[in-house]
């Protein structure tokens, strides 16, 4: 093992990058950067909850056909974590909360608009019901005290049994 | 805007980003948290940092506005650009316009003497991707090329490989 030589060539030479012009002068390419002709805007309706039942979503009538949540998208798979561990306990994930929210900021609702500004208007017509449940804030505390369940199936918190 | 006089309609609500980046269409001002938290959106406004996301256009009304985008003929941001190349003080860019702008201003203010005042500045722009050593390196090294004349950091491969 000796040190990287500054040679500029081979394997561990120190080389410079080839896209760095473009982002150091703006004009970089991101999807929000990227307008293409009817294009439509996407806002979440999102927990402000750790922990929460929903009891009900109230969309207002004439916003039908542009605001979605888990009910109108049935076909939408949920995510699944699945890794080769033993005891490891698989969860859904779904894309949209269905029965719970698990965290602070999970989606519950899509709103569709031709702008950012309109779809975040449409975001806040949504009300949602919650009930709100004790939240998981301490790993130790999660195992020992069972305060609240983050997946009732799972009978407890221990992601690995 | 960049030395030229736009003139628009807005509505009130419209933030100075929004306006920039689809008025304007100069997107190289980045929209990160919309709050004001993470930098991305540095610009200036009369010559000063600002965060577009949290000014409203229409109270932009007869300002001089300066963008990522009109640092063309700026000493202090081409020897920034140059470092921030030399130092891989980028990694995925989204941060970097409203970091350069930052670190425009504080070589100005002649904040740039040590990596601990460079850190304290650097405080209000959010970089997930490089861990700001590289920042940090690039911004001093700039400094130091600007006060030291035509002295530059040329080799590139002379930083601490300390990440």
């Amino acid at each position: 093992m000796h040190a990287p030589s500054n040679t500029g060539l081979g394997v561990g030479a120190s080389l410079l990058r080839k896209e760095d012009a473009r982002h150091l002068h703006g004009r970089g390419q991101f999807v929000s950067d990227v307008k293409l002709a009817n294009t439509q805007d996407v806002a979440f309706v999102r927990s402000p909850h750790a922990h929460a039942r929903i009891k009900s979503i109230t969309i207002p009538p004439d916003a039908e056909g542009r605001i979605f949540t888990a009910r109108d998208l049935p076909r939408l798979a949920e995510m699944r974590a699945v890794p080769q561990v033993n005891g490891f306990k698989v969860s859904g994930y779904p894309p949209l909360a269905t029965q719970k929210v698990r965290y602070v900021g999970d989606a519950i609702a899509a709103c569709i608009a031709p702008t950012r500004a309109e779809a975040e208007d449409l975001a806040n017509s949504v009300s949602v019901d919650f009930e709100v449940l004790p939240a998981v804030i301490d790993a130790a505390a999660a195992i020992t005290k069972t305060p609240s369940l983050v997946h009732e199936s799972w009978g407890n918190n221990l992601f690995r049994q | 805007v960049n030395g030229q006089t736009v003139q628009a309609l807005v509505e009130p609500r419209m933030h100075l980003g929004d306006f920039l980046r689809e008025h304007c269409r100069l997107t190289g001002t980045h929209l990160g948290c919309e709050h004001g938290v993470c930098g991305a959106c540095t610009i200036l406004v009369d010559g000063e940092p600002v965060r577009a996301c949290l000014a409203f256009a229409v109270a932009c009304d007869e300002r001089d506005i300066r963008t990522i985008e009109g640092f063309a003929d700026d000493r202090v941001m081409t020897a920034l650009r140059q470092a921030f190349h030399q130092h891989h003080g980028l990694q995925c860019g989204f941060c970097t316009p409203g970091m350069l702008i930052t670190a425009r201003d504080l070589i100005r203010r002649n904040r740039a003497g040590s990596e601990k005042e460079i850190r304290k500045e650097l405080a209000g722009n959010i970089c997930r991707c490089t861990g700001y050593t590289n920042i940090v390196a690039a911004i001093s090294a700039a400094a130091a090329a600007l006060a030291g004349g035509e002295e530059t950091d040329a080799g590139g491969t002379q930083h601490k490989a300390t990440v």
